[in-house]
This record gives structure tokens, C-alpha cells and sequence, in this order.
């Protein structure tokens, strides 16, 4: 009768336990489609974000390029009645070495993919004689769901990371519209500049020397501001050498080490 | 397979052979199974009559329970009630097919006797006689019967697309279980019978001698597979050809088996499908299955050795008694062997039944501790890891915490530099353009004022301005202004 009873209540806890198990199967299933959106949605993030600071840095050097082609030469022609200018050319200003060097700076790593680890001969002989082929099959789908939750933790330390790469570009973004207006505020007061110098030159003649202090001034002033429009224009939107840039580098290493030690052990 | 187990399987074939010699001849059911052999040793139309008979009683009719249609006794009042032919006698209707009743065997006859045909205590009378008992027969439209053909009962219950209901799922389940307890009782009580007749005849040293190999054997390889030697895979093939399921491993196994695999043969679970795929593993693993909770409150001090033995059956505790030690083998044996004489020589065979079943389990007892017992140890030490997933989710969750505090934390301080950052540079660009425009006009100009607002603007790139008064301006007037854009 015992073996009876054994064989009947193995029945009915093997019908529960199909039934539990396959109930956490979904849950995983579930799990992992969330997993995944996770990770999409983190690298839609960064994609956008690297998308819009694309644009505002193409739009620093559409800044840069309207200055060099166009006040500069005015600025030439004016100012070389009175003075030699030698103008030399610097390497054009290459948007995707720009554009290049910040994704270089905030790149997303890959996520590695939690797999359910299948029971070992072994382990499955030893299991059966310790728990029974119920609690095994259970066993098996807790192995499944509990992959699919670490798949979740790691896709939200990856989401983490789309943020700090986020932030980052929201950063240099913030810093290239800066710049972008530094520039569009330098060139209005160059141009004025330029008018003020060719109205005293046409005044006063081509000898700065028999200049007024005022006149000389402002064609001091005109030069200064040439050199430093120079000046501005080499300045490259991340610098990498300053807080911002060294902070960010903290920030995106932490997370990398992070998500190596997540992929690492999701992987174990 | 190593020498030693090949020696053992030889020898428990060669012994098993001897035994059928020298025993009773008429035991070992005919191992060829065909239609002349069906019907002429192990079918029973007068079983079935007699067995339809007993349902209907005194009634014509009769509800079947799995289909809910209303049988007849009489085929050919079926045929006439449904119209079979039409008034020129030719037939146009088998609707009568779905009310005529039939008797059916639930645990058909080919099944059984796949397992059974390897037990040598059963003859092919015992196997008829068992087989056509009521508990193996229901009664079915000749209908239902024919399309269900060689199909398990388990094949037809978990087949979602044969419109079957639930209720009818449901009894059919029932029945199946039903006629599987009662058929294996009456096969194990009648193995036991013949084994005691046996042993009256003197052949207890054979019964030894052949039982305790094969089910040594199967505990061993066990064993070899806990200890991760063997995979299931070889274990299993090797097992096949040792023919683990000579008496001991038939009768109650194959309940067990039965309950466990049928319901879930079909499922897609990784854990079952790699054991229902594989009969010698599945006997594998039986052997563990019958005993493991008995087991481990023994060794949990729960149960003594008698209460173990107790618990786990007569079979089962053969199997097991070398994972627990030849101490309490004697105690199984003496079991074992009391039940066997008590059923050959009631009142007086019980004492020479107890000395047999005494050898029976010490020589058990120290074959298979041997094998079984430094294995018990690896498989609760692998026990212990199968649950290393949940340390592993629990490490991940650690590091998940830490991860996210950590890295907003950067963020934080990150944005906080930033705007920091920004705010001055936005404080001093203002303050640069201010000094500028508020020198630059021509009323009040001063060219310092101009070119301090200038080196402001230029000290956040790290510059200055060229000229930082009008005697650095003229000293260089006479050569060449240098710019680069």
C-alpha cells in the first residue's frame, strides 16, 4: 500500500508541480522580454543622445567654418593695408574627428546574455534521489526564472551606465552650444571691430604710428580680438585634459567596471 | 562496462538460467508477443463476456461513464436501434458502432507484457489470469475502442486535440491508476508466491545469486553517476544490457514509473524529458525514487532500520539496503524472506524464509556498500550545489544594488562639476563681455578695460590676449602680423 500511496501522491504533486513549473516559465519568458526592452530602450537612449549632441557639435563647426570664410577675410583686407599678415592655414575643422573623439569618450558596452545552466548528469541523478523528480522540475524552471532575473539586474545596470553616457552627453552638448555662442558673440564684436578699424585707417592713413592713442586702440583692440577669434576656434569642445572630461572618464569607468563584473557574473 | 559488472551481468543470466531450469518449468511468460500467442495464452473472450455480464446485469443497457452514450448489450440491438440497414438490406449507417459495448483491457495486454515477459517467477497463466482480471477490463463503445487501438491510456488523456472532455480525462485517469495499483499488487503477490514456491524447491542460493547482481548493478551505476564517473547516457545503455528489470526492478518500478513518466512524457521540461526519453535511465533513477525519503530520515535518525523497511516496501528496501549499510541488511532480508516463506508455508515456512531472506540481505547489504555508500556522501554534497543558482541571483542582486548606488552617485557628482563648471564659465564670458562693451564706447573708452575683458574671456581656454597695451602693440608694427585659422 505504500507504494500505492507513493505512486498516487507522486501523480498529483507531479501535476502541481508541471503546473508551478510552467507558471515560472512564463514568469521568466515575461521576465526576459522586459530584460531585453530594458536594454533597447538604454541604448536608444544613448543613441539619442549622441544623435542630438552630433548636431549641436556640427553646429559649433558650422560656426567656426562662417567665421574663417567669411569675417576673417574681411578682417585680411582691411587690416593688411597697415600690416603684413601672414595667415596660416590650420587643418580644416573635421566634424567627425570632432564627433568621433566624444564617442570615443561614452561608448555603451554590450550586454552579455543570462543563460539558465541545464542540470549536469550528476546533478540531476544526486537531485532526483534528494528531491524527486518534481521538486527537479521545479528546480530546473527556478534555475530559468532566476537567469531571467539576473538578465533584469544586469539590463538595469546597463540602463544605469545609458544615463551616465547620457549625462555625459548632455554635458558636452551644454558645453558646444556654449561655445557655439561664445563664438557667434566674438564674431558680432569682431565685425564691428573690422568696421571701426577700416573707418579709422581710411581716417588717419596707413602709418599707425602718427595714430591717435584712441585710433591706436582701436586697431589693438581689432588684432587682439583676430588672435583671439584664432585663439577660440583651436579650442576643442572636450577638453581632455579638464575636470568635466576627467569626471566623466570617472563616472563612464565606474560604470564599465561595473557592468564587467555584472557580465562576469551573470556569465559564471 | 568494466570487467567486474560484466562479470556480474554474466553471471546473473547464467544464474537466472539455472534458476528457470531448475525451478517449476511452466514459470516465464512465452517472450514472443503476436496475435496466435495473444489470443491463445493470454486473451480471454469468456473473461471479457463474463466481465460484460457483471456490468449489465439484468439491464440491455448500460451508461458509459467515459463517453456518457448509452451502450447495449447487444450488438445487434445497437445496429438495430441506429439503423445499420435500410430496408433493402444494404448497410448505410455505423452510427450503432458508437452504442455497442465492448470489453476492453485498460493496461493492454502488449504493454504488460513487454515488462512482465522479463520476470521469471510469472507464468503465462498468472500473466492471463492477472491481465483478464475485472480490474484490468471496462466496458467501451465498439467505437472508442477501435479508435483508440494500441494507444496508451495516457496517450489518449493527454491528447489535447481527440475533443475528449475533461470529465471523461478525468475517469479514464482514474481507471488507468486503479487498474495500474491493482495489477501490480497481484503480479507482486504472485512473484512473491512463486519465488516462495522456489524457494521451497531450493532454489533460494540461485534467488541470491541472481537478484543481488542486477540490483546491485543498477544502485552502482547510480552511483557511478552521482559520482559524475558515468554520464546517464552510458550508464543507461550499459544498464540495458544487464537487463536491470529482472525481478526486482519490475513490478513496483514500473508503477512508479507509470505514474511519474506517463502524465509528463509529453511535457517540454528539460529535467523530464532527459529521463522519460530513456527507460534504463528512467530504472536508474526508480531505483532512488522508491527509497529516497526513507533514506534520508534514516540517516536523519528519524526512522530506525525496521520503520525504514517498513516505509519503503519490500522491494525498495532490497534495492536501498546497501546505501544504508549491510548492518541493517540482514534486517531487510529476514523481512524480505519471512514474507516469501510465510506466503510458501504458512505458519512454518516463515523461519526458513527468514534465514534465506537473511543471506539474501547480508551478501545485498555488502555488495552494494561498497559501491553505495562513499556515493551517498557525493550526492548530498551535489545536492547542496543544486541550489548554488539562488546564491549566484542573490551575488547579482548585491552587486546590482551596489552598482546603481554607486553609479548615480557618479552621475550626481558628475552634473554637480558640470554645472559648476558651466556657471563660471557662463559668470565669467558675462563678466569678459560686460568689461569689454562697458569700455568700448568711444566717449569712455579704455583700451585697458577692453583688452582686461578680453583676457577673461581667453583665460578659460588657458589664454591671453596678444597685446596687452599699445607698446607691445607698436614694437611689432614693422613685421608681420602672425595669425593661423
Amino acid at each position: 500500500m505504500i507504494i500505492e500511496a507513493l505512486a498516487v501522491g507522486a501523480l498529483a504533486r507531479t501535476f502541481y508541480s508541471a503546473d508551478k513549473s510552467l507558471k515560472m516559465d512564463e514568469k521568466a519568458l515575461k521576465k526576459y522580454a522586459k530584460a531585453f526592452e530594458r536594454s533597447e530602450e538604454a541604448e536608444l537612449l544613448v543613441r539619442k543622445k549622441a544623435e542630438f549632441t552630433d548636431k549641436r557639435l556640427m553646429n559649433v563647426a558650422k560656426k567656426k567654418r562662417a567665421i574663417v570664410q567669411s569675417t576673417v577675410p574681411k578682417f585680411v583686407d582691411v587690416y593688411s593695408q597697415i600690416q603684413k599678415i601672414e595667415l596660416e592655414n590650420k587643418t580644416k575643422v573635421n566634424e567627425i574627428a570632432i564627433r568621433d573623439n566624444v564617442r570615443k569618450l561614452a561608448v555603451l558596452d554590450a550586454l552579455s546574455v543570462s543563460v539558465k545552466k541545464d542540470f549536469t548528469d550528476k546533478e540531476l541523478v544526486c537531485g532526483l534521489i534528494t528531491k524527486g523528480f518534481a521538486k527537479m522540475m521545479e528546480m530546473d524552471s527556478e534555475r530559468y526564472l532566476s537567469a531571467a532575473n539576473s538578465q533584469m539586474r544586469a539590463a538595469n545596470v546597463v540602463y544605469s551606465q545609458a544615463e551616465s553616457i547620457g549625462a555625459v552627453y548632455d554635458a558636452i552638448a551644454a558645453h558646444a552650444d556654449r561655445i557655439s555662442n561664445l563664438l557667434m558673440a566674438m564674431n558680432a564684436l569682431f565685425i564691428r571691430s573690422i568696421n571701426e578699424t577700416s573707418l579709422t585707417i581710411e581716417k588717419n592713413g596707413l602709418d599707425v604710428r602718427n595714430y591717435s592713442a584712441y585710433d591706436k586702440g582701436v586697431l589693438m583692440t581689432c588684432v587682439n580680438i583676430a588672435a583671439a577669434m584664432s585663439d577660440i576656434i583651436d579650442v576643442p569642445v572636450v577638453d581632455e585634459k579638464g575636470q568635466i572630461c576627467e569626471s566623466a572618464m570617472e563616472m563612464i569607468a565606474t560604470g564599465e567596471k561595473y557592468l564587467e563584473k555584472m557580465n562576469q557574473a551573470v556569465k559564471a | 562496462m568494466n570487467k567486474d559488472s560484466d562479470n556480474m551481468a554474466t553471471e546473473a543470466m547464467k544464474n537466472l538460467g539455472m534458476m528457470e531450469q531448475q525451478a517449476n518449468s511452466n514459470l516465464g511468460i512465452t517472450y514472443e508477443y503476436n496475435e496466435e500467442n495473444r489470443r491463445k495464452l493470454w486473451d480471454s473472450k469468456k473473461g471479457k463476456e463474463d466481465y460484460k455480464d457483471k456490468v449489465f446485469g439484468d439491464k440491455e443497457t448500460y451508461v458509459d461513464p467515459i463517453s456518457g452514450k448509452v451502450l447495449h448489450r447487444s450488438k445487434k440491438a445497437a445496429q438495430n436501434k441506429y439503423h445499420m440497414k435500410n430496408s433493402e438490406g444494404e448497410n448505410t449507417s455505423t452510427k450503432w458502432a458508437a452504442h455497442s459495448a465492448e470489453t476492453d483491457h485498460i493496461n493492454a495486454l502488449k504493454d504488460v507484457h513487454d515488462v512482465a515477459k522479463h520476470n521469471p517467477f510469472l507464468s503465462d497463466s498468472d500473466f492471463k489470469e492477472i491481465m483478464n482480471s475485472d480490474e484490468n477490463y471496462r466496458i467501451l463503445s465498439k467505437k472508442d475502442n477501435t479508435s483508440k487501438g494500441e494507444q496508451s491510456d495516457w496517450k489518449v488523456i493527454t491528447d489535447k486535440n481527440n475533443g475528449m472532455s475533461s470529465e471523461a480525462r478525468v475517469q479514464m485517469a482514474k481507471e488507468k491508476i486503479g487498474s495500474d495499483i491493482a495489477l501490480q499488487g497481484k503480479f507482486a503477490v504472485r512473484t512473491v508466491e512463486n519465488v516462495g514456491k522456489e524457494f521451497a524447491t531450493g532454489a533460494k542460493d540461485t534467488l541470491v545469486k541472481s537478484a543481488i547482481p542486477l540490483t546491485a548493478e543498477a544502485v552502482r551505476k547510480l552511483c557511478k553517476v552521482a559520482n559524475g564517473e558515468e554520464s546517464l547516457g552510458d550508464a543507461a545503455k550499459e544498464m540495458g544490457k544487464v537487463v536491470v528489470d529482472v525481478a526486482v526492478a519490475g513490478g513496483t518500478n514500473k508503477l512508479v514509473l507509470d505514474v511519474v513518466n506517463s502524465q509528463l512524457r509529453n511535457s517540454k521540461n528539460a529535467v523530464f524529458s532527459k529521463f522519460a526519453n530513456s527507460n534504463q535511465v528512467a530504472q536508474i533513477v526508480t531505483v532512488a525514487m522508491i527509497v529516497k525519503e526513507s533514506a534520508v530520515k534514516y540517516i536523519n535518525g528519524e526512522i530506525d532500520g525496521k520503520e525504514f523497511i517498513e516505509e519503503v516496501g519490500v522491494k525498495g528496501a532490497t534495492m536501498v539496503a546497501g546505501m544504508i549499510g549491510g548492518s541493517i541488511g540482514g534486517e531487510i532480508g529476514a523481512i524480505l524472506g519471512g514474507i516469501a516463506g510465510t506466503v510458501a508455508l504458512p505458519g512454518v515456512g516463515t523461519a526458513a524464509g527468514v534465514v534465506a531472506g537473511k543471506v539474501i540481505g547480508e551478501v545485498l547489504g555488502t555488495i552494494i556498500t561498497t559501491v553505495a555508500c562513499s556515493a551517498i556522501v557525493s550526492v548530498y554534497n551535489t545536492s547542496k550545489h543544486l541550489n548554488d543558482y539562488k546564491l549566484k541571483e542573490s551575488q547579482i542582486r548585491k552587486l546590482e544594488t551596489e552598482a546603481l548606488k554607486e553609479m548615480e552617485n557618479q552621475r550626481d557628482k558628475f552634473k554637480s562639476i558640470v554645472e559648476r563648471e558651466h556657471k563660471y564659465w557662463d559668470e565669467e564670458i558675462q563678466n569678459g563681455f560686460n568689461m569689454i562693451l562697458s569700455s568700448a564706447c568711444e566717449q569712455t573708452f579704455n583700451l585697458q578695460g577692453v583688452t582686461d575683458g578680453l583676457d577673461k574671456i581667453l583665460a578659460l581656454f588657458g589664454k591671453s590676449v596678444a597685446f596687452k597695451n599699445l607698446d607691445e602693440y607698436e614694437a611689432q608694427l614693422d613685421m608681420p602680423l602672425k595669425l593661423s585659422f
